[in-house]
């Protein structure tokens, strides 16, 4: 038997279709060998198709360590918790490696040397769906951490999860020294047209403002001119691929960052002289989208153990009668039902149908029109942190912006 | 005078041959065609992610794009992977079965899986920043007068944004032509005289035309050269027209043949040292130059070098350094550029230039240039001219070109390294089945004639009218519309004859999808040839399509109808036999059958 398995990046001197080539290993698959030619083409063969005849194992690569220089600018900590900030790419083999080299994003923006001083810290390495409650507790404590050293902190986080971390952090925050600035991007850095870069320039200027909230900063629209700057609590991921999937849904962004000048759109709350931190949340707590049959004894199933459960009904918030005798039965075992809408924007209320009075009765609490992500980590604050029967008149209360008061026709919604 | 070996002067020459295929987009459901002008725009910019190949060159215009603006102009044959704001689809199964029958057509190695790749492109041509490419298939010949030449890769990829406009720091591209799947193929530097480059890049092309499904449009095929007489390779790339393809080689031959002389010149009377540009605003600016007043106007500083043993060899005869020094400053886009080969000249007086030189300390061999740019571009400036004299010093002038309209062509940027790819993780290795290659193979034309044959056998039509069909691509539309209207013989007059003389006609074209509609219903309708003509001729002369199906223009005029009108004719007298066809005809637009007419005619 030849030996078809190498070391990835090995030199292979082989034999294809009567030619021979120098071609560069890169794996082996179900019988197939992929090799890299010598212009940069990939090639993927059936293995029984070569011969090898020389092969020799890669050199290991040195890695560059760069040293950021710290300048005399503006304090700035840097958190990273996975989604990967720069991505270098080995053109010998094509493997993309993430990198938290913050140099390469300054060197896309020499200007960034001068301004910030910046402080990369590693939280820690994972894709955002693999997040969790209680690594937002550590994360926040990072936060507060960083936060007392610098003027304000930059988090990059991969975006699928991003508002979900970022309103249980806004929660936890009841006051903060300065911007803390969630930052991801839709377009992974390896690629030459990475949103990536964009998006860290607009954080790193907004998280130099007098803003003392948990925001989230991502492209504005589909051009690279534009960076918004969002209310955690009243942020969605709107679209799976777009550069502008984040939305201040039923509102305007806080602030926007174009020609490196920041503009102000609404209203904000300023950073205060202290942090004040509540690490607690209560985990216990779980999501159901209502359809059309949708069965009692689901939502009795995943409401085991749970301290609260948010429904995401139709419309005003509704779910079938069908299902009122679950409802009643698990708000007797003590556990909270929260009502918010599946639609993409608008108010919770239980006033108008029947149905809506029913459940009201039954003891189901109004979101309002708090976006369902957010009912579920204020849900988690509240019960990790004040009495149980205070819930239902905590969540009227507007905490941290995560309630629209007013709404208004001009909006996008 | 440099001597190079006689060996290494044979002139080696090898093409690359770029095919757009009508199939649609490669990884979207875009149609390939564009109907619509420009449905909206957006902004990026780019940012080549590695220094890949450690080219100095190619590191300064890194440096210089980092601050260019790209707008793409949205198209309605464009969606979100145009606008790389959507991950790739899968690959396109015509356009790669259309590639693999290529293949096979050309004796190829076709591989059973394909691996895409990205290749990073920076100048804003792709909005991802790269270019997807794969190989399909490896070595292949094709036999050219009785010589084998062979072929090194097939590959499949997806076309560039059609660059539109581009000013300073600013480039714009139209969506429409980006994603559009390109088969390149390549040879080996196996030909060795312009001829035959001309017919290697014609019998390739006629041999994809009859796969049917190659793009009609005027830059739908385009040829790269590979040129080497001894002095390194040379790539000029984007040459449109098979015309162009000898025209372009024997002005790279001349350009390099005239440029090794005149770099032995340099060579003989000491070579170069570099050169230092000084600022001379202050020195000239009472010169009545319109190019030094409008520089001065606008900002920029006025500055002057000397070049070393470059006199007379800039712009004599047919010596023309200064040309490429000029190409090299055009990438920074830098345009004011004026030498001593050109002066007195410019608005500049002999006393300027006397001035100039003896500042420089200029001997009778030394040329002096003069330069007007903005004060931040004069190191890039500095720095290009010197890079650019070194390396033809070098001899060797491998480099990358773009072709010109006129057969020139002008330095594009060093030749990129291999290392610029790396796999397209958004799509899988594409495994091909047996069954898929062994039909591919089969069905895969193995000669122009012998498809010729069985193409006019199978449609009975003219063989002159099938060769014609068959070369110019028009197989796969011929075969629609004879699908539709089952009279092969009238569907080749209509698309031979009658819509290219309606297009002269009324200088527009008609849109294939219009003419498949009115097609199908002259068919459905059983219309006849004259319906669809007048159909044909009202949609080209800018009548809405709706409103020609619609029109009673196109419908034949019925036996009643015919009655009356020949009734009618006859009462006002004049008739005979003879005229009563024409004089019909002449009472009405809609189409009249003369059968029907003289039957009429004759028999009341």
């Amino acid at each position: 038997m030849v030996q078809t398995e190498f070391v990835r990046g090995t030199k292979l001197k082989i034999t294809y279709n009567g030619n021979e080539l120098d071609v560069t290993y890169i794996s082996k698959e179900e019988g197939y060998l992929t090799v890299k030619l010598q212009n940069g083409y990939n090639i993927t063969i059936p293995e029984n198709k070569i011969t090898v005849l020389k092969s020799s194992e890669p050199q290991p690569v040195k890695k560059k360590s760069i040293t950021l220089k710290h300048g005399n600018g503006i304090p700035i900590s840097l958190i990273t918790t996975g989604g990967t900030i720069v991505s270098a790419i080995d053109y010998d083999t094509g493997a993309v490696h993430p990198s938290t080299d913050i140099r390469k994003i300054i060197d896309r923006y020499p200007y960034m040397e001068e301004k910030y001083a910046i402080s990369v810290r590693e939280f820690d390495n994972i894709l955002s769906e693999n997040m969790q409650p209680n690594m937002w507790i550590k994360l926040a404590a990072v936060i507060k951490e960083e936060l007392s050293k610098s003027k304000g902190v930059l988090v990059s986080h991969g975006t699928d999860t991003m508002s979900y971390t970022a309103s249980a952090l806004a929660f936890m925050f009841e006051k903060l020294t300065g911007p803390v600035v969630m930052v991801g991007s839709q377009r992974s850095s390896d690629r030459p047209s990475s949103d990536s870069f964009g998006n860290m320039e607009g954080a790193m200027a907004f998280s130099s403002t007098n803003v003392g909230e948990i925001c989230i900063s991502m492209h504005s629209g589909t051009s690279d001119d534009s960076i918004s700057l969002h209310r955690g609590t009243r942020t969605r991921k709107m679209h799976s691929t777009r550069r502008d999937a984040f939305r201040s849904v039923s509102g305007t962004p806080i602030a926007k960052f174009r020609n490196k000048n920041i503009e102000f759109l609404s209203e904000y709350k300023e950073k205060s002289d202290e942090i004040l931190l509540t690490g607690k949340l209560e985990e216990e707590i779980s999501m159901i989208y209502f359809h059309p049959g949708l069965k009692g004894e689901d939502i009795e199933k995943i409401s085991e153990g749970k301290k609260a459960i948010i429904i995401m009904g139709s419309g005003l918030g509704h779910i079938s009668q069908s299902l009122f005798p679950s409802v009643k039965k698990v708000i007797g075992t003590g556990t909270k039902i929260v009502m918010t809408t599946q639609c993409m924007s608008g108010i919770v209320d239980l006033n108008v149908y029947s149905t809506g009075r029913e459940l009201k009765k039954l003891g189901v609490v109004s979101a309002e029109n708090m976006l369902p992500e957010v009912a579920l980590t204020k849900s988690m604050y509240l019960l990790g942190n004040y009495p149980h029967e205070d819930f239902e008149q905590m969540m009227k209360v507007n905490m941290r912006g995560e309630i629209l008061e007013r709404e208004f026709l001009g909006d996008c919604y | 005078m440099i001597v190079i070996n006689s060996k290494d002067k044979r002139i080696k020459i090898g093409l690359e041959i770029h095919l757009q295929l009508s199939t649609g987009k490669l990884f979207c459901k875009c149609p390939d065609i564009n109907s619509t002008g420009i449905k909206g725009k957006f902004t990026r910019k780019l940012f080549p992610t590695e220094n890949e190949s450690g080219d100095v060159d190619v590191a300064a215009l890194q440096e210089e794009r980092k601050n260019v603006i790209y707008e793409y102009q949205v198209t309605d044959n464009s969606c979100l992977v145009e606008a790389d704001e959507e991950p790739p689809h899968e690959i396109n199964a015509e356009a790669l079965e259309t590639a693999l029958s290529i293949a096979f057509s050309l004796n190829s190695e076709v591989l059973n899986a394909v691996s895409v790749m990205r290749k990073v492109v920076v100048d804003g041509s792709n909005t991802s920043g790269f270019q997807r490419t794969a190989v399909v298939s490896t070595g292949g010949y094709i036999t050219i007068n009785g010589k084998k030449v062979g072929l090194t890769t097939i590959c499949i990829e997806e076309d560039s944004a059609r660059r539109v406009e581009s000013g300073n720091n600013y480039t714009a591209f139209s969506l429409d032509r980006l994603g559009i799947p390109l088969v390149e193929i390549s040879t080996a530097p196996d030909i060795e005289t312009f001829q035959e480059a001309v017919d290697v890049a014609r019998e390739i092309g006629m041999r994809a035309m009859l796969t049917g499904n190659i793009r009609r449009d005027s830059d739908a095929i385009r040829q790269d050269v590979n040129f080497s007489m001894g002095y390194g390779r040379v790539e000029i790339k984007g040459i449109s027209k098979l015309s162009l393809i000898s025209e372009a080689l024997i002005a790279e031959e001349k350009r390099q043949k005239y440029l090794a002389e005149a770099v032995g010149i340099l060579v003989e009377r000491g070579g170069f040292n570099g050169t230092v540009l000084i600022d001379y605003t202050e020195k000239i600016g009472k010169s009545e130059s319109k190019i030094i007043q409008k520089g001065i106007a606008s900002g920029n500083r006025i500055y002057i070098g000397k070049l070393e043993n470059l006199g007379g060899i800039l712009k004599a005869g047919d010596y023309r350094i200064g040309k490429e020094i000029a190409d090299a400053l055009k990438l920074f886009s830098i345009g004011g550029f004026i030498h001593s080969d050109e002066l007195p000249g410019y608005g500049l007086t002999e006393d300027e230039v006397n001035n100039i030189k003896k500042f420089l300390k200029c001997e009778e061999k030394d040329a002096i240039i003069l330069i007007s740019i903005p004060e931040s571009k004069k190191d890039l400036a500095q720095d290009a001219i010197n890079k650019r004299i070194e390396k033809l010093s070098s001899l060797n002038f491998s480099e990358t070109r773009a072709a010109n309209e006129d057969g020139t062509s002008r330095f594009l940027r060093p030749i990129s390294g291999s290392g610029r790819m790396y796999p397209e993780t958004d799509i899988p290795t594409i495994k091909i089945n047996e069954g898929t290659l062994n039909r591919l193979n089969l069905d895969s034309p193995k000669s122009f004639d012998q498809s010729l044959l069985s193409f006019t056998k199978e449609w009975d039509i003219s063989r002159q009218e099938a060769e014609i069909i068959l070369a110019t691509g028009r197989k796969k539309e011929f075969i629609e519309l004879s699908r539709l209207w089952e009279k092969p013989r009238e569907v080749s007059r209509i698309l031979l004859q009658f819509v290219p003389e309606m297009e002269r006609k009324y200088k527009r074209k008609l849109d294939y999808n219009d003419l498949k509609r009115l097609t199908e219903k002259i068919a459905t309708k059983n219309y006849g040839r004259i319906s669809l003509e007048i159909a044909i001729e009202q949609c080209i002369s800018g009548k809405n399509i709706e409103t020609v199906l619609m029109s009673d223009d196109i419908r034949p005029l019925d036996r009643s109808e015919l009655k009356s009108i020949v009734e009618n004719l006859r009462k006002s007298g004049d008739v005979k036999k003879e005229n009563i066809i024409a004089k019909v005809k002449n009472e009405t637009p809609r189409p009249v059958d003369p059968k029907i007419v003289m039957e009429l005619y004759q028999n009341t």
